[in-house]
Order: structure tokens, then sequence, then C-alpha cells
């Protein structure tokens, strides 16, 4: 009788164990709806399609760049004309660190000053 | 700045030049692998349009160059001076180059990504090339709209550029920690701090010329400036480290390495056939013998600007384009025994 098993953990299982692997933990992921791009085309070329595919792909994504970058979130540049709102949130994101390392220091009049310019840069426009 | 090998200023050997790339994407086409040829034409006379349209800062600063009109060989000359990547020797798509006139910025359009900029300067210079290269990507953008996400930062093709689209590398001459074994120990340092290190010429760790590249590995969650100070910060240990050893050469081996480096002049003043890779190697140690104080015959000789011009593409040109390997092996003895 045909026995699955035997099949499956059989030698040519092993050795297209890789292969498999990645279309059965792939069956799910949809291709990216605005280049097409296919995930087996990601991990085969190890290029994306267009700037949607990092949503797309994004639970495939989002761990690998955890693995290969050790960081999910940008820290560097944001382009002049499209950035205005996200520089502030970078800015206040340094603010609040400094905050919190002015009062592990226990350094009180400093994290007061940290504090004021968080203040007033919240409350621009 | 002079292009990276003709500077003479900096006698430097350990440091050749300091090279910053961007890679930047437009917002409303696909990325390379799904543009098809008539968007990567739109994009090509997009970003030209931004750059040397007159009222852009940057118009009088750059040449243009169409890829598709070049032949194999002054694609391969590009390459041979760093102003062009292997990728776009062999691209067969429409593509751009943008080069300024002291050839110390390219423009790379339709590359792996749609813009990849470049700045190389001579000696330990990455603040400078990174300003440089900043500046223009603010001009870029002045008029395109780049592919951004709050959390991804810059979107890449590939997601190992992701975020800042900054490579930093640095160009360095080991040939000391090379001969002392010590690469291996170099590469586990550097791979712990996120950086990494290829050879220029070949692949693996044994790099013809003993020229290796050192580089940021990591584009994501850190900013510009910490990827730049944790580079220098390694490249000038990498110097000391390099220094420290050929001290220690000329303590206890100064007959070897003399012997070794006056061989090697001997080889490039006489041979009569000699490859790429022994020109390389036998350059490299007369660049060494000479910042030894071990070979003073070869001061006057710019062996950097040596080290490119005996490159093929580089003979091919001096001597006609058509030849073959073994005959390019006779002009480049030829061309250097002319020389040294
Ligand atoms: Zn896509």
């Amino acid at each position: 009788m045909y026995n699955f098993f035997d099949d499956f953990f059989g030698d040519s299982f092993i050795n297209d164990l890789n292969l498999i692997s990645q279309i059965l933990s792939n069956s799910t992921v949809k291709p990216c709806d605005q280049c097409g791009c296919t995930y087996e085309e990601f991990r085969k070329t190890g290029l994306l399609g267009c700037g949607n595919c990092y949503n797309a792909f994004y639970s495939e994504i989002e761990p690998m760049l955890k693995e290969i970058q050790f960081n999910t979130r940008h820290k560097g540049k944001i382009p002049m004309r499209s950035g205005v709102g996200l520089r502030k949130e970078q800015k206040l994101a340094k603010l609040k660190e400094q905050l919190n390392e002015a009062v592990r220091k226990e350094n009180y009049e400093e994290a007061a000053k940290i504090h004021k310019s968080i203040r007033q840069l919240e409350d621009e426009k | 700045m002079a292009i990276w090998y003709k500077e003479t200023q900096n006698d430097d050997d350990i440091i050749l030049s300091s090279r910053i790339r961007l890679a930047r994407n437009l917002k409303n086409y696909p990325f390379i692998t799904k543009l098809n040829d008539e968007g990567r034409e739109k994009i090509v006379k997009e970003i030209k349009k931004s750059v040397m349209s007159s009222n852009s800062v940057l118009k009088d600063m750059f040449e243009y160059t169409d890829i598709t009109k070049t032949s194999p060989l002054e694609r391969h000359l590009l390459k041979e001076e760093r102003l062009i990547s292997e990728d776009m020797v062999e691209t067969k798509g429409n593509a751009g180059l943008l080069v300024d006139k002291d050839k110390n910025v390219s423009i790379m359009i339709c590359e792996e990504d749609h813009i990849r900029l470049q700045c190389i300067y001579p000696g330990l210079n990455l603040e400078k090339a990174y300003d440089m290269a900043d500046k223009i990507d603010n001009v870029i953008e002045e008029t395109v709209d780049y592919a951004f996400s709050p959390q991804y930062g810059y979107l890449t093709a590939c997601p190992t550029n992701v975020g800042t689209g900054l490579r930093a590398s640095v160009m360095v001459h080991i040939p000391a920690i090379n001969i002392c074994g010590r690469m291996k120990g170099l590469a586990d340092m550097l791979s712990k701090l996120g950086l990494t290190v290829r050879g220029l010429f070949g692949e693996g760790s044994e790099a013809d010329g003993y020229l290796y590249q050192i580089s940021n590995q990591i584009t994501l969650g850190v900013s510009e400036n910490e990827i730049i100070d944790k580079l220098k910060n390694a490249v000038e240990s990498i110097v000391t480290m390099e220094k420290t050893l050929r001290q220690e050469l000329k303590d206890n081996n100064l007959v070897a390495i003399s012997d070794r480096v006056w061989r090697s002049y001997g080889t490039l003043k006489y041979a009569q056939s000699i490859s790429g890779k022994e020109a390389k190697q036998c350059l490299s140690d007369c660049l060494l013998g000479k910042n030894m104080g071990i070979i003073n015959t070869v001061d006057n000789i710019n062996l950097k600007e040596l080290m490119v011009l005996s490159e093929p593409a580089h003979i091919s040109k001096a001597f006609g384009k058509d030849l073959k390997p073994e005959e390019r092996d006779v002009k480049r003895a030829e061309f250097i025994r002319s020389i040294i």
C-alpha cells in the first residue's frame, strides 16, 4: 500500500526540503496588488517589485528585517518636502530619549529643560 | 578634489578613498524588476531633468552619458574608475549616468534602484562625501517624489539597503595585516560591529593587491551619522593595526619584506608579460615598500593610478580594443616598463 509518510520522510523529501518548505510557508502570501510581484519571485531574486511590496509582504519582511538589519524602524534622513510631520515626530522621540536619560541620571534640572522643549515642540503647529 | 586614484597630496597608502552611496527610488513607478523599458526611459528623463534643468543648482556640474549607447569597452573603463557598478556594465535596458567634471560624483539611473548616487573622495573623507551626496539628494528631491515610508525610510528594491539607503565604504590597502595572517580576525571584529570587509578585486579573502572595501552592513534603524562614525572609528583602528604590523615586519623580518618588495619591483621593471592580478600584487608590494622606506626608486610614480591604468579595459583602450588576454598581458608589461 502506498504510504504517504514513507514518501514524505524519504530521501527525496529531504533533498527537496528547502523548496517544499518555501512553497508550504508561502502559499498563503498573496502577490503585491500594485506590481504583481509574488513572494516566490522575491525569495528567488532578493528584489522587491515596488514600494507597496513592503506592505504586501509585511508579515514576512518584518521578521526578516529584524534578522538582517536588527531593526525595523527608520531613524535617518527624512525627505525635505514630504517629511515635515515625520521630522517633528523623530525630533520628539529623540527628546524623550534624552529626557529618560536625564531622569535616570537624576539630573532633574536638565530633565525640566528637556520637558519644556518637548512641550514647545508639541504645541507647534 | 581629484578622482581618488590621481590624488598625490595625500601620501597615505593605507586609506585610498572614501565612498558614500545613496539608493533612492521614485514613488510613482515600480522598482526596476517590474519596470518596462518605457518606464525606465521616463525615469531616466525625470532624474536627468531634475539635475540638469536650467533652475537646478547642479546644472553646470554634471555631464550626461546614455549608457544604452556606450560600447562594452567604455562601460568597463567607467567600472574600472569605480564610476559605475558591475550591474550597470551588464545592463540591457535604458539606463543613464551623470558624472561631475572631477569624477567625484556619479549618479547611476536605473541600476538595481532607480537612483544610485555615489560620491568618492581620496583619503578618509566620509563626512565630506556624505555632505555632498546629501546636498545632491536634496536637489533631486525638490522635483522628484521618493518612495519613502515612515517606518522603513527610503524604500529600496533589496531590503538590505532599506532605511537610509546608505552604503558608506572606505577602500583600504592592508598588506601587513594580510602577510601577518590577521585578515580572519579583522573580518570577525568588523562583523561584530555590523561592518563587512570584501576584496576590491577578485572575491574571497585573498584580494588582489591587498585592496579591501570596508562598509556598513546595516542601513535601517541607524542614522547616517552613526553609520559614518562607526565606520570611521573602525577604519582608524585598522590603520593603527596595519602600521603596528608594518613596524613589526620591519623589526623582525626586514630581509624577507625587503626581498619581497625588490623582487616585485624587478618584475614590474623587466617582465615581458604580466597578468592584471600579478601587476596589482607587485604594485601593492612597491606601495608598501615605498611607505616603509624600503624602496626609493618609485618615489615619483603614482602607483595607485598605475593599478587602475593597468586594468584590462584601460590597457585595451591605450593599445587597441581587440586585444586577446595574452596580448593584453604583453602590452600591460610594456606599459608598466615604460613608467617604472
Ligand atoms: Zn509591489
